[in-house]
């Protein structure tokens, strides 16, 4: 389990964390999202013990990580940007880490190298962006964390890797019990991969929930009209968040139960109606207009 | 689920860091083995290889052994000083950059401060990687050294003891360069602001040391301060290194001082490291306090630099007020810049700077009120072991003869320590006539010019129209030395007090006491005072005395005298003559007619009488002359020079 709580960070008079709280239960995969700037980077360096937190604090099992060896040598942290000693190679980084994390396993090192198109002698700086991702995942996931920080690792990654990745990911959080935070500023990347989704912004917490409850109460709906009905009578029946209108063709986001939404578009008479999957951005979009802010301004 | 492994021991985490860093450190470590051995074997190779080049026939075994020893001292010294402090402070340099540049760069901050080790391992892991790579080459090299000099013979006592004292003199210096260049680092938040903090804290100490003593010596008359090397390396410790090589010997205390600031600093570097901010990497200073002192020196330093430069070209007291305040408002511009990046918090940012001026107002209005008093000292009598003085005549060199014990002479050239002989007064009487001219000239100053500004107040050459008194202190093994020189800008008043300073101190330098002692010819043995030379050819050719003659020039060489004992004690009692009563060079330095020149012959013998010594007094004790020493005889010492007219007479 890892608890934040209250957690503060401040470079110089800029606030970049302020009083952030929330709780990643163990073998869950957490997306933090949020635009740039939002704190996620920030947030994943103090949760990975490299800042020192300027209130508040974050726990694993109860222990701060700032300068707690026992407990990073549990978790890895993978940043946005991942640095690799200059003329080095996947064996170098091997020989670095192994000295190290306890955990670190040379099967899983073998195996995962042989998963991955990457050559182990190549020299890491060489090598693209992607490869490089590629080559701090294979030594990461060597050292068989129990917290795994994970900063942007997408970008860069051709699909193929991306899917590989998650795969990778979801087995070891099935098998061992890992905890998973990923941060991202692209929605879309965590929709079909994370257990729980927090929202960054401004250096605090504008949602934080579960994506089947966030997906349970709120629904896109497209309806077929000869007649369109005015909207003002419609949303004293259904709880409209969203719409948009393209000749007969009525589209909108509502809240509330499928049925009860759906019986009472009956009352207007459509000629045809139906409810279409909502993506991730979608929910977080009304979740977020609900809540009165504007979502472009959120998340970039 | 959780993982029940636990983390690696702090042993193992610095063992793991250091045989990382080593790792990556082979590479620099080779080249800087390299530049060593080329720097020590392989030029003492060299050189031993061709010592047959200064065999001679005749040369017995022993002198060719002394040239080699030679050799290998002298190459050692070059290759230390030359190369070897240079090597060690580029490469200590190097290695701070290569262990500790990781703190300056974000993504490298990231990987290492979020891997499970201690920032206390990551620091000693680093620090003790660093230093095995700067001591072992040095070891090597030295070591090498060695075995070269034993291939040839010549591994001599005092080429060991140099060996040594090189080696421990690096060692200790390397040792403090790197603790200084990691402390720096450590403190800042980019690479380029370490070598920009290190480059100021090295050049500013020195350069306010140099400037400072400059700007004392030239306000407050009387007075001249030397430069002391131990002050310049007391808290830069490249320039302790260069300070350090250039001692021929071991420097104990000098090296205990920079142990300790080693350790202090090393300690520092350790506890600033763990307080670190992740964050600071890529900012301009990681502890605010760090930029705040190197800019104040900064300030200080090219304040008084420039101030003093513009004095020096243009001889103006002015100049060098405006030059201060100009250039240390410069200075503070260009640290906010490098430090800052921008002039937005100039004004926020004032009040270190304003400490500065109040610290130059305070340092200018203490020299220039005497600095406690300086201006205006003159030991008690009874502290005063004996007391001397130079006046601007033609003889004041004589009164300071270089000169080498007994046992000294008896050393190798190399190893050498020459004593100082300087004619001076002992009688109670003397020596209070010596305290009261330095009170008139003391007085003399006070009415010239008070407070003092900066000008040429102290000449530290030899001037002809200077005024030095010197005194020996029993409590205190150095002279204390006081010069005065009339200036034509002093008033009425003020040149009185310096006649009368001048009047008293003619009647002891005029004194059989200080006459004595300053011409060897009262004291060299009869027997070793066998050369005098005329400068100009006698009418007669000099031939009634003269033995030998050197042909073909316009000097003739006289010798073995007839009846040389008698005239030993003609010429003594001639030269006393003279010289109480004020018959030598005038003032102007010009002195009409014909010139004879005594001469006293180089290594000769001969008993000292009075005098002073850096150290204790030298009465009675057997000395050689090292150099020789010539005494002009001019037409207005009429005594001495009737004397040496009726030789050729």
């Amino acid at each position: 389990m890892i608890e934040i709580k209250t957690l503060t960070k401040k470079f110089g008079s800029f606030t970049a964390l302020n009083g952030v709280s929330f709780e990643i239960p163990t073998g869950s995969i957490f997306g933090l999202v949020g635009s740039n700037g939002a704190g996620k980077s920030t947030l994943l360096r103090t949760l990975a013990g490299v800042y020192r937190p300027d209130g508040g604090n974050v726990f694993f099992e109860g222990s701060p990580p700032y300068e707690h060896t026992e407990i990073k040598s549990r978790l890895f942290f993978i940043s946005d940007y991942p640095y690799f000693p200059p003329q080095s190679t996947l064996e170098d980084l091997k020989s670095l880490l192994r000295d190290f994390y306890p955990g670190w396993d040379d099967k899983t090192f073998d195996r995962l190298c042989a998963m991955f198109p990457i050559n182990r002698k190549d020299k890491l700086k060489d090598m693209s962006k992607g490869m490089q991702r590629q080559a701090a995942l294979i030594a990461a996931l060597s050292t068989r964390p129990d917290y795994f920080l994970l900063d942007e690792i997408f970008d860069g990654l051709d699909p193929v890797v991306r899917q590989l990745l998650k795969k990778l990911i979801a087995g070891e959080v099935a098998d061992r019990g890992m905890t998973v935070l990923i941060a991202s500023h692209n929605l879309r990347e965590l929709e079909d991969f994370c257990d729980t989704i927090a929202l960054l912004h401004r250096g605090g917490v504008l949602l934080e929930k579960e994506l089947d409850s966030l997906r349970l109460g709120i629904h896109r709906i497209q309806a077929v009209f000869l007649d369109m009905p005015e909207l003002p009578k419609m949303k004293e029946k259904i709880d409209i968040v969203s719409w948009e209108r393209s000749g007969s063709v009525l589209s909108f986001v509502a809240r509330g139960e499928l049925e009860e939404i759906l019986g009472a578009l009956e009352q207007f008479g459509p000629q045809f109606q139906e409810a279409v999957p909502l993506s991730l951005e979608e929910v977080f979009i009304s979740e977020m207009e609900a809540a009165g802010y504007d979502i472009n301004n959120i998340v970039g | 689920m959780t993982s029940t492994t636990s983390s690696v021991s702090p042993g193992r985490q610095i063992l793991g860091v250091f045989r990382w860093q080593l790792r990556r450190s082979a590479g620099i470590t080779a080249v800087y083995a390299a530049i060593l051995l080329l720097s020590y074997p392989v030029l003492l190779l060299f050189t031993l290889s061709g010592r047959n080049n200064y065999y001679y026939e005749g040369m017995s075994e022993a002198q060719l052994y002394e040239i080699t020893v030679n050799n290998v001292v002298i190459s050692t010294r070059a290759a230390t000083t030359i190369l070897g402090v240079s090597a060690m402070i580029l490469f200590a340099l190097i290695f701070t950059l290569t262990n500790f540049g990781f703190l300056h760069r974000k993504r490298e901050v990231d990987l290492f401060h979020a891997m499970p080790v201690s920032r206390t391992a990551l620091f000693y892991g680093r620090f003790l990687s660093g230093y095995l790579c700067l001591y072992a080459p040095l070891l090597l090299a030295v070591l090498l050294q060695g075995i070269v000099a034993a291939c040839f013979g010549v591994l001599a006592p005092e080429v060991l003891t140099l060996l040594f004292s090189i080696l421990t003199q690096l060692l200790v210096m390397t040792a403090a360069v790197f603790s200084f260049t990691v402390f720096v680092a450590v403190c800042s938040g980019s690479t380029m602001d370490t070598l920009v903090s290190i480059v100021l804290i090295s050049v500013t100490w020195p350069a306010l040391i140099f400037v400072g003593t400059a700007v004392i010596n030239n306000t407050i008359p009387g007075i001249y301060l030397n430069y002391s090397p131990y002050l310049v390396g007391a808290l830069s410790p490249l320039a302790a290194a260069y300070v350090q090589s250039s001692f021929y010997t071991f420097q104990w205390l000098f090296s205990l001082w920079w142990v300790a600031l080693t350790a202090a600093l090393l300690l520092g570097a350790a506890a600033m490291y763990r307080r670190r901010k992740s964050e600071s990497a890529e900012s301009s200073v990681s502890f605010g306090p760090s930029k705040v002192v190197i800019r104040i020196f900064s300030c200080a330093a090219g304040g008084l630099c420039f101030g003093y430069l513009l004095f020096q070209l243009t001889n103006s007291t002015l100049s060098y007020y405006l030059g201060a305040l100009l250039f240390s408002a410069l200075a503070y511009l260009v640290t906010e810049l490098l430090y800052w990046k921008s002039l937005k918090q100039l004004f926020r940012h004032s009040i270190p700077y304003c400490g500065v001026l109040a610290v130059f107002l305070a340092f200018t209005l203490t020299v220039s009120l005497g600095a406690f008093g300086m201006d205006t000292y003159v030991p008690p009598s009874l502290q005063i072991e004996n007391a001397g003085a130079f006046n601007n005549n033609v003889y004041s060199y004589m009164a300071e003869t270089p000169v080498l014990t007994e046992q000294e002479a008896a050393k190798p050239e190399r190893d050498r320590v020459y004593e100082t002989i300087r004619a001076a007064v002992q009688n109670p009487e003397l020596i209070d006539q010596v305290r009261q001219a330095n009170e008139k000239f003391i007085a003399y100053e006070r009415t010239r010019q008070f407070p003092y500004l900066i000008g040429r107040n102290s000449l530290p050459e030899p001037s002809l129209y200077r005024y030095t008194l010197c005194y020996e202190l029993s409590n205190s093994d150095n002279t204390t030395d006081r010069s005065y020189v009339l200036f034509s800008n002093a008033g009425d008043e003020a040149k009185a007090l310096y006649l009368e300073g001048k009047q008293l101190t003619d009647k002891v330098l005029t004194s059989d006491e200080y006459i004595r002692g300053l011409f060897p010819v009262n004291a060299v043995d009869a027997a070793s005072w066998v050369t005098h030379y005329a400068n100009e050819e006698p009418e007669n050719g000099g031939e009634k005395q003269a033995v030998s003659t050197n042909p073909g020039s316009d000097t003739v060489e006289f010798s073995g005298l007839k009846n040389e004992s008698d005239f030993r004690k003609q010429l003594e009692q001639c030269l006393l003559d003279d010289f109480r009563n004020g018959r030598y060079l005038a003032e102007d330095g010009s002195d009409a007619g014909d010139t004879y020149e005594i001469m006293y012959s180089e290594g000769k013998h001969f008993t000292a009488r009075g005098g002073l010594k850096s150290e204790k007094s030298i009465e009675g004790q057997s000395f050689v002359l090292c150099s020789s020493l010539s005494c002009t005889v001019t037409s207005s010492m009429t005594s001495t020079y009737q004397l040496l007219e009726s030789l050729y007479a």
